[in-house]
This record gives structure tokens, C-alpha cells and sequence, in this order.
């Protein structure tokens, strides 16, 4: 487990290969330490990756965001971990960014051979004003994108 | 692609898949959706601008033409008070013989359909609070749903098994090899732990 392995120095010192020495781990989760070779400074091991300015554990983040994405709601998520709602609305953001970065670098230059197209209904509601209700009914459309190029053409 | 029922969301969604695909014109099925069509020329179509003729008036707009090679081809349902009675398929671009061949060739598909991306559809749906029917956990910002939704997608790719895809191996205490989506395709060689997908090296700063 690669976990917590520093990308590159928050000071501006270009990324190099094991440029970065384990000063300790400090806190209640063991947050490693790290100094930068180049410059000499020290940062956390959690900067600038999904675990930074959160106090919960990473095993705990790991399983919010699991089950995030196996379908459960936000309210639902924070009750079950002990969490406050905006906490996993914040561990929600910061794990879509990366996800968004990850899928964009992976999946590339795809060979497609064949591809369907569809949609997928849903829609996005916020009432602001009663006397708008009808108004603000917004329907949305799901187009699948890469998501589904990828996996039906692998099928 | 995450929007309204619009044409220029279906340009954007059919130039997201060519830009993410290698160049190679992939075939085509989709239901009657009339934007798919406008939005496939839009983004494979071969400008074709006409010189002047030096006469006088506007000269002629440029036209987008299929390329050969391209094959769409469509699923028509046929409606008889709200039920489906009859289905038959449409093909747009491309000749009949050249779906066929290609759904000879294909791995998969023997039909001209849209399950599989049906099917991906529902295990959205299932992957995702949001986009349940008839539920109470909608979105209340657009945001928040696109966000969802990458982090569902990349979970699905990356490190959920995909049962359809998992290969049968001759090993004493093994049947079955999992498989991702992803290692499939050949994107990554194993099944990724959520500490592999949350960690990987992204430069926020290219």
C-alpha cells in the first residue's frame, strides 16, 4: 500500500524520484512527515492529496467513499461513519477531482470498435421559492460518456 | 455528460468519446434520439467546402460528409398505446452489409441493439443514490451529481470486479480470475484497492 507517498513539493521544487525523506509520523493517524531533499522543508503527507485538512482516518475515508459510490446517500453515509454531513460532502469533492484527473489520464486512446449510445434520465431540484416550484423543476439528461464507451465496448 | 436533452450536449458527448478513443471511427447504435445523428457528423463528418464561383451572391456553406467507414445504425421501437409491440432497426450511415459484417466480427454483439449500455445505465442507477427512481436523495446542485458521478465511474473502472469479465482459470484453489473494467481493456493489470485509486500520482498542475 502505497499509501500517503508525497507527488511532488508544495515548496515548487520539481518532482524528482525519491526526493522526499520520512522525517516521522506525527498525529492520531500516523500522518507521515516528509522533508524535501531539494529545498530542505517539511510537509505533511497528506498535502495536496484527498486526505489533506481532514482529521478522520484514512481507512475511515476509504469506506465513506466506498460507500459512496455503492449507493448510498450523503445523510445516510454520515449517520453510519459518525460524521457530519458536510464532512462527507467535502470527502465527496475532493475524491470526484481526483477521480476526474485519474480517468482523464487513463483513459485515453481508447480503441473503440463499437459503441451505444443512450441516456439516462435524472434530474437536479432545489425548491427556492415556493411560488416557483414548477419553475425550478429542472430535468436533466445523463448522457453516458466515457464511463460507458469504456466498459460496453470491452463487453 | 452530464446536461439537458440538447443537441449541443450530444456534440459535446460524441466529441468527449472521439477525443478519448484512438481516432478509429467505432460503429455506431443507438435509440431514435434524433440529436445523435447531427451530434455523430458533428464530430467524425469530413468538412467539404465549395470554391467560388465567382459569380455573384453568398457563397455556398460547407457541408459535413460521412466518412466510409463510418456505420450508425439505429433501434426502432414501434409504440401502440404507450407498448413497445414491435422493434426493427434503421441504419443512418453506411450500408446493411457493412453492419453485418461487423457485428460478425464483433465479440459481443450479434444484434443491432443498445443493451449493453442499458445495462450499464442500471448499474448506475444502482451505483448511485442520485439517479435511484423515485427517490428522495436527488441532487440538489448539478455539481454535486457530475462529482458523484466521477467518483462512481472511477470506482466502477478501476476497482469494483466486474463479474461479466471474469476469466476462467485452471487453478487448484482458483476458478475464477476477477477483472476490472479497466484491466480489461488493458489499462491496468490488476484490481486496484481504494488506497491505489486515491493515492495514484495525479499533477493537479500540468
Amino acid at each position: 500500500m502505497n499509501s500517503l507517498s508525497p507527488l511532488r513539493c508544495p515548496h515548487g521544487c520539481k518532482p524528482v524520484k525519491q526526493g522526499f525523506k520520512l522525517v516521522r509520523r506525527y498525529g492520531p493517524h500516523y500522518t507521515p512527515l516528509y522533508e524535501c531533499l531539494r529545498c530542505g522543508q517539511q510537509f505533511s503527507g497528506r498535502y495536496d492529496s484527498v486526505f489533506s485538512g481532514f482529521h478522520t482516518d484514512e481507512q475511515t475515508i476509504y469506506r465513506v467513499l466506498k460507500a459512496l459510490s455503492e449507493g448510498i446517500g450523503i445523510r445516510a453515509a454520515a449517520r453510519i461513519f459518525d460524521l457530519d454531513k458536510n464532512t462527507v460532502v467535502l470527502m465527496l469533492e475532493r475524491a470526484a477531482e481526483h477521480c476526474k484527473r485519474v480517468s482523464e489520464q487513463l483513459i485515453k486512446n481508447y480503441p473503440m470498435d463499437e459503441c451505444q449510445l443512450d441516456e439516462l434520465w435524472s434530474f437536479v431540484k432545489k425548491r427556492k421559492h415556493v411560488s416557483q416550484h414548477l419553475r425550478n423543476w429542472q430535468p436533466s439528461m445523463v448522457i453516458n460518456g466515457s464511463g460507458s464507451a469504456l466498459t460496453h465496448a470491452t463487453k | 455528460m452530464v446536461g439537458r436533452h440538447i443537441q449541443a450536449n450530444a456534440n459535446k458527448l460524441l466529441a468527449g468519446i472521439r477525443d478519448r478513443s484512438n481516432g478509429h471511427v467505432p460503429c455506431f447504435t443507438s435509440d431514435e434520439l434524433k440529436h445523435y445523428d447531427a451530434a455523430i457528423m458533428h464530430a467524425y463528418g469530413i468538412k467539404k467546402e465549395f470554391p467560388r464561383t465567382g459569380r455573384p451572391g453568398r457563397p455556398r456553406q460547407p457541408i459535413l460528409l460521412a466518412p466510409k467507414n463510418l456505420l450508425y445504425a439505429q433501434v426502432v421501437k414501434h409504440r401502440k398505446r404507450g407498448h413497445i409491440v414491435d422493434i426493427s432497426t434503421r441504419i443512418v450511415f453506411g450500408t446493411k452489409k457493412a453492419v453485418k459484417a461487423k457485428l460478425k466480427q464483433s465479440p459481443v454483439s450479434r444484434h443491432i441493439n443498445t443493451s449493453f449500455v442499458e445495462r450499464n445505465n442500471l448499474t448506475m442507477r444502482h451505483h448511485n443514490r442520485r439517479l435511484v427512481r423515485k427517490t428522495i436523495s436527488f441532487s440538489k446542485k448539478r455539481e454535486r451529481l457530475e462529482k458523484q458521478l466521477h467518483l462512481a465511474f472511477a470506482y466502477y473502472h478501476f476497482v469494483k470486479p466486474h463479474l461479466g469479465l471474469r476469466q476462467e482459470i485452471m487453478d487448484k484453489n482458483k476458478k475464477y480470475q476477477n477483472q476490472t473494467p479497466a484491466m480489461f481493456a488493458g489499462i491496468t493489470d490488476h484490481i486496484w484497492t481504494m488506497p491505489e485509486l486515491f493515492c495514484r500520482a495525479v499533477f493537479k498542475h500540468p
